[in-house]
């Protein structure tokens, strides 16, 4: 599958016509609320969303993304990855719109937002609006902070408490980087979260 | 005479594709027939097919239980003429218990229903001779069970139903020794006290140890090409299945 | 599989489920409704005068407010077209013996009767706007236990009664707890005294059984602290042509380190609207828990709520939800974590068929006030077929850094490797979907008192008769 990397803060609608993955690097600072809209109206089309991003002091952001499911027989994961610094926001909507008709569709969100300081705001609203019988369908979101253990685990190696959350935060990220097969958009992607 | 199972031309695929290709085959009572052959030959085409999934279709022939013609039946009623197909996949079933489930099936299958108290001694019997953990019964029905799990829990389906024509598709695999003699003394039970037959669908002589075939059969691209007595399945185990009379290619170790 | 022939349940409603059965004679108030007819109820029910002046003020809030714009279509509600109250001609009955003997056969066709006879001395049931029976177990009332209708612990209980009433629920909360409000009439009330533990589950059974008569009743329930008690209603209705509102309101005070446990289960007839305000205050340390099974109705919205307001609180929401023709279930739970170290579950499934829409609306709110909290959501659905359809709304809304919040949802439809692995043992088509719906909302159904739990299989059974052709 090819990878293609979004233009940051654009409303963005596209009727994909081949397997892809795109990718939308969040810009880290305060922006307009974005719309990111993938139509499957071409059968057996296969796509995936990544949206990466960390939100530094005091920026937020909010996002939409859509996938709408016209014909049968397309299949879409969006992946939806934010840390957020001390008082970041986010305010995400991941709606999957399974039309009528659209049997043999195959639509995930996964949702993580991970928390990395203090007076933090998040707002989830993953939807499904499903008209079609023979499709799977889910999401999952989780808000969390890093994990006392993972620290610990880490300090006691020998690294300090700051690099361990560092190296946390780089993994929360590397975790789906990684998944990006074009080499040069992967990179751009790892360089975008690392700031 | 009557046959316990009697297949005439059997022909199935999926869409398109055909798979089975004109089997011939014929069960008396109390016989156990081996179905050996490897993998995509047809075997578990066999199987499904004649219990009735919607995963294929017939395209032609006719197979009968004891001189009845099952294919125009739902699955339900094929069950109801007797006939059990132990699952090489058997479905998860979340939430149903398998104690509620196992009265249930039992129930439907039988004039004579138990009390609850009955019922609950005659399955502790049941589960004692397939060795299981008591706590089974109040699982889900093979929900989290591991492969062994599964192949006890549709052989204990199987004492509950008592039928009298058996298929077990691929029962022995996953298992060791000691787990496939447990298998083979609950079908043997069958045979002996139900008068049972057996469609015993295996890749490995292994398990021939302990149910003893009347029949062995070879099965290659969707036909029966070779019938024998036990000889032939110890000449596979020998020679596996490149031998150049059936001339089918080398089947790869899979144990 | 061949295509199933949809056939129509509902047809067959009165003779399965023994509906229809002769009203009692009653004297009705007029339709519609009006400052007149609030001043009427009240006059009737002989209030004191704060209890009126409450009605009129929710009265002015219910026409200010709007209807809600979301959720399910409410379009089709003529609120001039429903009685607000209805008194029926007999007095509150005592016993068992004095109930009348056609709805004695309504709940035997029900299947519910072991419940009413285990739980007799415990049981409450509710015919249309007023008590029909009400017996108090001897046991309970020593423990300083009280279980009377609404209206009747108004009367005997003024004080208590005046401190919480209208507490937890504001009746400027929403358009349809400020009309519970000017006309409630009926519901239970409990209050469970400090350290009391009530082992048994305290039982009401509600109905609707007058063409066009709304019911709303209005539950106040007061856990002292320590205290434990299960409270169960069932609700079935017969069937009738024009549309029925039925608008309650239900309020819980959980004091520190009480547990309280409310469970529904809901078979309004499919011309019901089912509006209902369900909201727990939660204290320190304690735990409240709604188990909300919604079967019947035409609409319903209903979203049980857990303010977790004390330190240590946990709130929990079973749900189910089974839409099958011309029903839309928007149901849900809230939980508002407002204090530190609370954490909140909800679970929630549904089963839409026959064009039956099911939808989950859901909020997890954690205030900046709330460190530590967690919470879970998992939300299923299950599709039987290709004219249904179902929803997920959840709304996650984080203002504290700390929270620990996990959202899980799917959406399948059932296998037919699953059908054929059951019908391969003999079973059905309909039984086989039936095993593997029961099976799909066991997760709830365990958690219901074993009469509930029969009675809702049985009704799943029933239900999946017509669904295969």
């Amino acid at each position: 599958m090819k990878s293609l990397l979004l233009e940051q803060n654009k409303n963005i609608s596209i009727s994909p016509v081949e397997d892809t993955q795109y990718v939308y690097v969040l810009p880290g600072v305060s922006t307009e609320p974005t719309n990111l809209e993938l139509n499957f109206e071409k059968e057996g089309v296969t796509c995936e969303i990544i949206v990466l991003g960390k939100m530094h002091e005091g920026q937020s952001v909010e996002l939409t993304t859509i996938s709408r499911h016209l014909v049968p027989n397309t299949s879409c994961v969006t992946n939806y990855y934010v840390a957020l610094e001390d008082g970041s926001s986010s305010n995400y909507v991941g709606k999957i719109i399974i039309a009528k008709k659209a049997f043999q569709t195959n639509s995930y969100l996964n949702n993580k937002t991970l928390v990395i300081g203090e007076g933090t705001k998040n707002i989830t609203r993953p939807i499904l609006e499903i008209e079609a019988d023979d499709v799977k369908a889910s999401h999952g979101a989780t808000t969390g902070r890093v994990r006392g253990d993972d620290i610990y685990y880490l300090t006691s190696r020998g690294l300090t408490k700051k690099e361990a959350e560092e190296l946390v935060v780089e993994g929360f990220f590397e975790s789906m980087v990684e998944k990006i097969e074009t080499g040069d958009v992967r990179e751009k992607a790892r360089a975008g979260v690392k700031s | 005479m009557v046959y316990s199972l009697e297949i005439k031309n059997l022909r199935s695929g999926i869409e398109q594709k055909e798979i089975l290709k004109g089997v011939d085959l014929t069960i008396k009572p109390k016989e156990v027939h081996a179905l050996m052959g490897r993998n995509g030959s047809g075997k578990s085409t066999l199987a499904q097919t004649l219990m009735g999934s919607p995963t294929y279709k017939v395209l032609e022939g006719s197979a009968k239980i004891f001189g009845k013609d099952i294919l125009e039946l739902e699955t339900t009623e094929r069950a109801k003429t007797g006939l059990f197909l132990s699952f090489q996949y058997p479905s998860e079933i979340p939430g149903v218990k398998v104690y509620s489930f196992l009265r249930m099936i039992y129930n439907k299958s039988h004039e004579a229903k138990l009390s609850p108290r009955m019922f609950r001694e005659f399955l502790e019997k049941k589960i004692e001779v397939l060795e299981m953990d008591p706590s089974f019964s109040d699982r889900f029905l093979n929900e989290g069970f591991s492969g062994g799990e599964k192949k006890r829990m549709e052989m204990l389906q199987m004492l509950m139903l008592e039928p009298k024509v058996i298929i077990l598709d691929e029962v022995d695999s996953g298992l060791d020794i000691d787990a496939i003699k447990v298998v083979s003394r609950a079908v043997n039970y069958l045979i002996e006290e139900h008068n049972s037959s057996v469609l015993l669908i295996t890749h490995y002589s292994r398990i021939l140890n302990y149910i003893k075939p009347d029949f062995v059969h070879i099965m290659l691209d969707g036909k029966i090409v070779k019938t024998g007595g036990e000889e032939v399945a110890s000449h596979l185990e020998e020679y596996g299945y490149s031998d150049s009379e059936l001339d089918v290619p080398v089947l790869k170790n899979e144990e | 599989m061949k295509n199933n022939q949809l056939k129509d349940i509902r047809e067959t409603y009165a003779t399965k489920f023994g509906f229809n059965m002769p009203e009692a004679p009653f004297s009705k108030a007029q339709m519609g409704l009006s400052e007149d007819v609030v001043r009427e109820i009240s006059k009737n029910k002989g209030e004191p005068e704060w209890m009126l002046e409450y009605r009129l003020k929710a009265y002015e809030a219910f026409k200010q407010k709007p209807m809600p714009s979301w959720g399910a279509d409410l379009s089709h509600i003529d609120l001039q077209n429903i009685y607000y109250y209805i008194k029926p001609t007999g007095a509150e009955k005592r016993t068992w013996e004095d109930v009348p003997e056609n709805i004695k056969t309504t709940f035997d066709r029900l299947g519910v009767p072991q419940a009413e006879r285990e739980y007799l001395s415990g049981v409450k049931a509710q015919y249309d706007s007023e008590v029909v029976y009400s017996s108090l177990m001897d046991e309970l009332e020593e423990e300083g236990v009280i279980f009377l209708s609404t209206d009747e612990a108004l009367r005997k209980h003024p004080e208590i009664f005046k401190e919480y009433f209208g507490k937890v629920i504001p009746y400027a909360d929403n358009k349809f707890s400020a009309l519970n409000s000017a006309v409630w009439s009926g519901g239970s009330f409990v209050y469970i005294p400090k350290g009391v533990s009530v082992k048994r589950p305290l039982q009401a059974y509600f109905r609707i059984n007058a063409q066009n008569m709304g019911q709303f009743e209005r539950t106040l329930i007061i856990a002292e602290e320590g205290s434990f008690a299960h409270y169960v209603e069932g609700c079935t209705a017969p069937v009738y042509s024009s549309d029925s509102l039925h608008a309650a309101v239900v309020e819980v005070i959980v004091k520190p380190g009480a547990r309280f446990r409310y469970t529904t289960i809901q078979n309004w007839s499919d011309n019901v609207y089912n509006l209902v305000t369900k909201r727990a205050r939660v204290e320190k340390d304690a735990v409240m828990e709604w188990v909300d099974g919604n079967l019947g109705s035409k609409v319903t919205m209903k979203y049980p709520s857990c303010y977790l307001i004390g330190e240590g609180a946990r709130g929990e929401v079973l749900s189910i939800a089974y839409a099958s023709k011309g029903q839309h279930q928007d149901a849900g739970a809230k939980m508002i974590h407002a204090a530190p170290n609370t954490s909140s579950s909800i679970v929630s499934k549904s089963v839409s068929l026959r064009g039956g829409r099911t939808s989950y609306r859901g909020l997890v709110d954690v205030a900046l006030s709330a460190p530590n909290a967690r919470a879970r959501v998992e939300c299923d659905a299950l599709i039987l077929d290709s004219i249904s359809a179902t929803d997920t709304f959840p709304t996650m809304r984080i203002n504290e850094s700390s929270a620990n919040v996990e959202h899980e949802a799917t959406v399948s439809k059932i296998g037919e490797e699953k059908l054929f692995y059951l019908m391969s043992r003999g079973l059905t088509e309909s039984e086989a979907m039936g095993l593997i719906v029961s099976g799909f909302i066991e997760p709830i159904v365990r958690e219901l008192p074993m009469e509930y739990a029969v009675e809702l299989n049985r009704l799943i059974e029933l239900e999946m008769e017509g669904s295969v052709g």
